[in-house]
């Protein structure tokens, strides 16, 4: 399959942002991020066969504007839900352990120990809060 | 092959194995006390949370869903088997090793509360338990010392519970954005109870705030039986095998001689025993049970799982993201007990709940694809606060567990399950989301999204081999003996005749601390 139908696919699922709201750095598109489509099953090359066919060729899908390409792709997802979610979390997972789209979201690449993260603790505000609820006094039925 | 007999064989090394195999030993230690388990102890050094691609290892062979770890093709340190759950609206959760379920579980230790035991009566619908919370007490206190729970005294939700052995787990930014809300409406809450060190404890370490429990706890921190109950009770003198698959009870003249099982090696063993003791969790035990042709009428019947929905607040202030033990912070059960103006009896149970990892809160949205759902979880990553609503699931005779004509890889026939959400568990999350969505907007939420039923939460596989007085109507007795047939207990969340609407966790524990202690006496 021409890389450029695979790549317009890929983008198509992932398209990234052109900016971000407050200051953060915008998403990279699924190729920016380094996701490439590889051979890997029967089942995801079905599924390209049937979105090549839909658009009317490979090339034909790679040159479409992003919207036209999207409505191509929501018609497979109709028709073969299953099929196409699988090979879309596949691609998600590529995608969003991608140090880049990591980074994109205010987030830290890599294992998740032994660094771990600091969650605060209740502050004065939310203490005085939950005295309140203890003021109450029982809540709960009796039962013998 | 026929080995030589033991006093007890246990089947299952998770919560209720666990659990009393070491109270049966330490109160009688001269019982040569066997534990088999299809699984194997895991190996913490492998964990997923120590690599790069742990995230992906949560759709894959971490999965919460044994159906799934299996369908994804990769090795998985959970001993599998396929349950068929296309007629159940909740999907069946478990881990298969030593800690059962644990090893996944999210660790949030909530008790039952006293009218949780007496449904019937204060309310007539389900059946009252055969014992009440007062009589569970000492052992939920005797369950909680064991695990190692950290949390607050003084809820008002609850009677009197003693000083927790370590203060809560930290709030965060997002479980006091929650309080504020709650606050705001002067509905109780309270952090709640953990089976995680806050701190270090008891010689393991305190919880680092990582984030992903479910694919197991790499520090620790979490409690899970292969970490609490397993090292005592081996050091008491249990024997455990591992990667040995029960495939039969042996039952003769309506008693139980033993159990069969095949080793790692494939070899078919005969293991006599005094007395059998099944823990193989709601879905585990009646397959066994049903396989060895016991033929209780209430065995495989009232599956319950707990109705579950979700609401989801999005914020415009930054909140904590995926971090902090994912199921613990605080929750409320100001709807707890019944309201009859609600339109349904018992409540519901709302627990605050922190963000999933990135890629998980990807592949969870309607649409996971395309420019929309970029812009959403840009919106929601950090942002969002989540409610968990359970509701009081209510024992029905057609959700059930059954066997299929096919023979499994693991020699056992295969599983299926029947579950309907009820027109009782419809209203009851209805109303619990409305509460939820009224707590998030509160706290300031912009927006608010519902999940009206998150097929993906069957956590608590309970009900299955209920307790009760009435052969009839339930398998086992008070003490968890199963009616006619002599020698053979069960010990696991199968017992519970009703579920209350919180996690099943520490109420497994202080039954089956119970049950041991009934055995003991009863042996003299
Ligand atoms: C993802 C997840 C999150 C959860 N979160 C919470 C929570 O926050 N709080 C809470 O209270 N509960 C939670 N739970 C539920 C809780 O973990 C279970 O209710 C509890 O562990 C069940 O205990 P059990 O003894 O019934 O079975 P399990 O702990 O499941 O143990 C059953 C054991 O039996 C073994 N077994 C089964 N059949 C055989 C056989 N034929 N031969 C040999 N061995 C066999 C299995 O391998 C397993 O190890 C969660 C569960 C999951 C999966
Ligand atoms: S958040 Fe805490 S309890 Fe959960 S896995 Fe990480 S260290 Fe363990």
């Amino acid at each position: 399959m021409m890389s450029a139908f695979l790549d317009a696919v890929v983008d198509t699922l992932l398209p990234g942002e052109h900016q971000a709201s407050s200051g953060a750095s915008p998403l990279p598109s699924g190729t920016q991020a380094g996701v490439v489509l590889e051979a890997k099953s029967a089942e995801q090359d079905t599924i390209l066969q049937m979105i090549a066919q839909r658009a009317g060729g490979e090339e034909a899908f790679a040159r479409a504007p992003l919207s036209a390409r999207t409505d191509v792709l929501a018609s497979i997802e109709k028709e073969s839900f299953d099929a196409f979610r699988t090979f879309v979390s596949n691609l998600l997972q590529d995608y969003y352990e991608a140090p880049s789209v990591l980074a994109a979201m205010g987030w830290r690449e890599g294992a998740a120990q032994p660094l771990g993260h600091i969650v605060p603790e209740a502050d004065e505000a939310t203490l005085e809060r939950l005295e309140k609820v203890r003021a109450r006094g029982p809540l709960w039925r009796l039962a013998p | 092959m026929r080995l030589d007999p033991v006093d007890i064989a246990i089947v299952g090394a998770g919560f209720g194995g666990a659990a009393f195999a070491w109270r049966l030993s330490q109160q009688r230690p001269d019982l040569r006390i066997l534990c088999v388990e299809r699984g194997g102890f895991p190996d913490r050094s492998a964990l997923p949370a120590l690599r790069s691609d742990w995230q992906r290892a949560v759709l894959n062979e971490w999965a919460t869903s044994p159906n799934l770890r299996l369908k994804s093709g990769r090795k998985s340190a959970s001993a599998d088997y396929p349950i068929d759950d296309t007629q159940s609206d909740f999907k069946p959760l478990m881990w298969n090793g030593v800690g059962g379920s644990t090893i996944a579980w999210a660790a949030h230790f909530p008790r039952l509360h006293p009218s949780d035991f007496r449904t019937r009566s204060l309310d007539g619908v389900g059946d009252d338990w055969p014992f009440s919370y007062a009589d569970l007490e000492p052992y939920y206190d005797l369950n909680d010392a064991e695990c190692g729970v950290s949390g607050l005294a003084g809820d008002p939700a609850y009677p009197p519970k003693p000083e927790r052995a370590m203060p809560p787990v930290a709030l965060g930014r997002m479980g006091m954005a929650a309080a504020r809300g709650f606050d705001a409406l002067g509905w109780h809450w309270w952090p709640v109870d953990a089976a995680i060190n806050s701190r270090s404890d008891a010689g393991r370490a305190g919880c680092n705030h990582c984030g992903p429990c479910l694919i197991g706890c790499a520090t620790g921190a979490k409690s899970s039986t292969d970490l609490t109950y397993w090292p005592r009770a081996l050091g008491n003198g249990v024997e455990i095998r591992t990667h040995c698959v029960v495939h039969e009870v042996e039952i003769e003249g309506g008693q139980a001689r033993g159990i069969r099982y095949h080793d790692e090696s494939g070899q078919d063993i005969l293991q006599p025993a005094q007395i059998v003791v099944i823990a193989g969790n709601g879905i585990g035990t009646p397959r066994l049970l049903l396989a060895s042709g016991v033929d209780s009428p209430a065995l495989g019947k009232n599956l319950m799982f707990h109705g579950a929905a979700y609401a989801r607040g999005v914020f415009r202030e930054e909140l904590d993201g995926p971090v902090g033990p994912v199921g613990c912070a605080l929750y409320s059960h100001e709807f707890y007990e019944t309201d009859e103006a609600r339109g349904f009896k018992r409540g519901v149970h709302l627990q605050v709940t922190r963000e999933n990892a990135l890629l998980l809160q990807a592949t969870r949205l309607d649409k996971p694809w395309g420019e929309d759902a970029q812009r959403w979880l840009r919106d929601e990553f950090r942002h969002s606060v989540a409610v968990l609503v359970c509701n009081e699931d209510l024992p029905e005779e057609h959700n059930r567990v059954t066997l299929t004509d096919r023979i499994e890889a693991d020699g056992l026939p295969g599983v299926k399950l029947e579950y309907r959400v009820s027109e009782h568990t419809r209203r009851a999350l209805d109303f619990g989301l409305d509460r939820a969505e009224e707590m998030l907007r509160a706290a300031g939420a912009h927006r608010t999204v519902r999940i009206p039923v998150a097929p993906l939460t069957g956590w608590h596989l309970l009900g299955t081999a209920r307790m009760g007085n009435d052969p009839t109507t339930s398998v086992t007795d008070a003490s968890g003996r199963v009616h006619g047939v002599a020698d053979l207990i069960i010990a696991d969340g199968s017992v519970f005749p009703t579920v209350g609407a919180v996690n099943p966790g520490s109420t497994i524990g202080a039954v089956a601390l119970k049950f041991a202690d009934d055995l003991a006496r009863a042996l003299g």
